[in-house]
């Protein structure tokens, strides 16, 4: 039986690629006691990655609420999700004065890139299917379906 | 009696089931899962809780800008089809292309 196979590859890759890292940051800081914006900022990162994936994983609970809201909400929870998250580490650590701002954009341009891309693989599809639909007309015509 | 092909789509009111035609609807003694097993292989699929369509009289699909997926039949009635279905009326659409590529071959 496969454990790893074409479907679970590459996220099987991601998956290993994180413990990698974050047992590299927690073993540096045991062993050497090496802590700085480099450990820091990536562990920033799998936190935020954690936080961000959760909320999108909860979609299935609003299926029946505009798209656009759902989106919007999502975004709103989040970009406060990420501010407070920055502002609680402000409390541990000197936070850079354009600080709150990169974090905003650092978070926002992919969400955006991701609602996106996400809209153009839906009109992709869309056309699609109705590329389909017309041949199925096609093929049936004439025909007592 | 009626004919499945001529059924656009059918709906569950009152724990009745109507199915509509150009423009007839008729009530029939099935439910939607009894009417499922017997006719799914015949183009049917569910596409909310209470509607099944017939993917052979659907004329093209479209969306709104909360990018729900509204199907235009045939006699350019609109039915709107729940993104939980979605999946399930895809999967049902591209077996019935693939059935007609192998039966072209």
């Amino acid at each position: 039986m496969k454990i790893v196979n074409k479907q679970n590859f590459f996220p099987t890759v991601c998956v290993v690629f994180t413990l990698l890292v974050l047992g590299k940051i927690v073993f540096e800081y045991i062993i050497q006691g090496a802590w700085g914006n480099y450990q820091g900022n990536l562990l920033t990162m799998f936190v935020l990655s954690v936080a961000a994936v959760f909320v999108l994983s909860q979609y299935y609970r609003f299926q029946k609420y505009p798209l656009l809201a759902v989106i919007l909400v999502q975004y709103l929870v989040l970009i406060g999700g990420v501010l407070l998250f920055t502002w609680i580490s402000a409390r541990f650590e000197p936070i850079h004065e354009n600080g709150y701002r990169d974090m905003f954009i650092s978070f926002s341009v992919p969400y955006g890139i991701g609602v996106v891309v996400y809209y153009t693989v839906m009109f992709h599809e869309i056309r699609s299917v109705n590329r389909v639909l017309r041949e199925i007309k096609a093929d049936t015509a004439g025909k007592n379906i | 009696m009626l004919h499945p092909g001529s059924i656009f789509y059918l709906e569950m009111v009152d724990r009745k089931l109507f199915a509509y035609q150009a423009g007839e609807v008729y009530q029939i003694d099935y439910s939607m899962k009894h009417f499922l097993n017997c006719f799914g292989s015949n183009g049917f699929v569910q596409i909310s809780k209470n509607t099944i369509v017939n993917l052979y009289r659907v004329k093209r699909v479209k969306t709104d800008l909360n990018m729900r997926l509204k199907l235009v039949m045939d006699n350019d009635e609109v039915i709107v089809l729940n993104r939980t279905y979605k999946k399930s009326f895809l999967d049902a659409l591209y077996h019935i292309q693939e059935v007609y590529h192998e039966d072209r071959q």
